[in-house]
């Protein structure tokens, strides 16, 4: 029976590569290439493969995903998920067994003031800044 | 007469080296590169500012407790609760809580986060084959102060 709560799902036999843009929520079971921007809910489900930037409000990784993610609200990893890249969320959560490669910055105050992809470059300066006002106290 | 706390099986942090030793033991000298080692469980409570914080042990960082280190290793699971800020921190099994935050690379065979937790920056890599640990894995019970005391090593 389909998912109900799922709008567009993207089948198992399917490979995509280009820019994808879901206004609501979508489900990957075959393979993405390129970028994917949802605006509700980005699934990725088990043995899918996105190699794609991701921006999503909430981004589920039960499959594979190399590709930066950022997340308005949340990213889940379940014990499946495997993750090469980085992330930006709210809120992360990671069950135990999950794969994650890549830098990660999590908290409310990451995702609320930007939109995301600018965020984890600016992590490394911010923390020199903040070394540096340190060593001249 | 208190009975005797049953031998653990713990990985030299120094040469990666794998023996066992007292349940008891606090610290103990390696078999294979002749350095001591610290054993036991740590519990942070308070602030800890050290260069090096390295363990056989657990590693438990309490709701108000805060690290602050270049290097935080520790062979028998960390916990974070508090917060902990580290260059790097190494553990085969890492949970972080939701009331904790963290700063710091992240090198880990096992990774728990809840949600809600705090993650200011750092490279994550999950699962982590440097450790070596992947039979001892297999063996742990998941991360916490004092659990890995009752472990009985293979023989």
């Amino acid at each position: 029976m389909p998912d109900q709560n799922v709008a567009t799902v993207i089948g198992a036999d399917t490979t995509i590569k280009g820019e994808m843009t879901f206004e609501s929520t979508a489900k990957l079971l075959g393979t993405i290439e390129g970028q994917v921007i949802a605006k509700g809910e980005f699934q990725v489900a088990d043995g899918a493969i996105c190699r794609a930037a991701v921006e999503a409000g909430k981004v589920i990784i039960d499959g594979t995903v190399e590709g930066n993610v950022t997340a308005r609200d949340r990213v889940e990893l379940s014990t499946k998920a495997r993750l090469k890249g980085d992330l930006v969320a709210a809120k992360l959560v990671v069950a135990e067994g999950a794969s994650f490669v890549g830098h990660c910055r999590i908290g409310p105050e990451v995702s609320a003031g930007s939109n995301g992809r600018a965020t984890v470059a600016e992590a490394k300066p911010q923390a020199q800044a903040e070394r540096a006002q340190a060593v001249k106290k | 007469m208190a009975k005797a706390a049953a031998p653990r099986r713990v990985q030299c942090y120094l040469c990666r080296h794998r023996f066992d030793v007292s349940g008891i033991a606090m610290t103990v000298s390696c078999p294979a590169c002749h350095k001591p080692l610290l054993v036991q469980d740590v519990v942070v409570k308070t602030l800890q500012a050290v260069k090096k914080l390295q363990t056989c042990g657990s590693l438990v960082v309490e709701r108000k407790g805060r690290v602050i280190a270049e290097l935080v290793e520790a062979h028998g699971g960390i916990e974070v609760r508090g917060n902990l800020q580290s260059k790097t921190v190494r553990a085969p099994r890492i949970r972080i809580w939701k009331t904790a935050t963290w700063k710091g690379d992240c090198e880990a065979a096992v990774l728990f986060i809840e949600p809600g937790a705090t993650l200011e920056g750092g490279y994550f890599t999950v699962p982590d084959g440097s450790l070596g640990v992947e039979d001892l894995l297999a063996a742990d019970e998941p991360a916490g102060a004092g659990k890995g005391r009752s472990r009985r090593p293979a023989r």
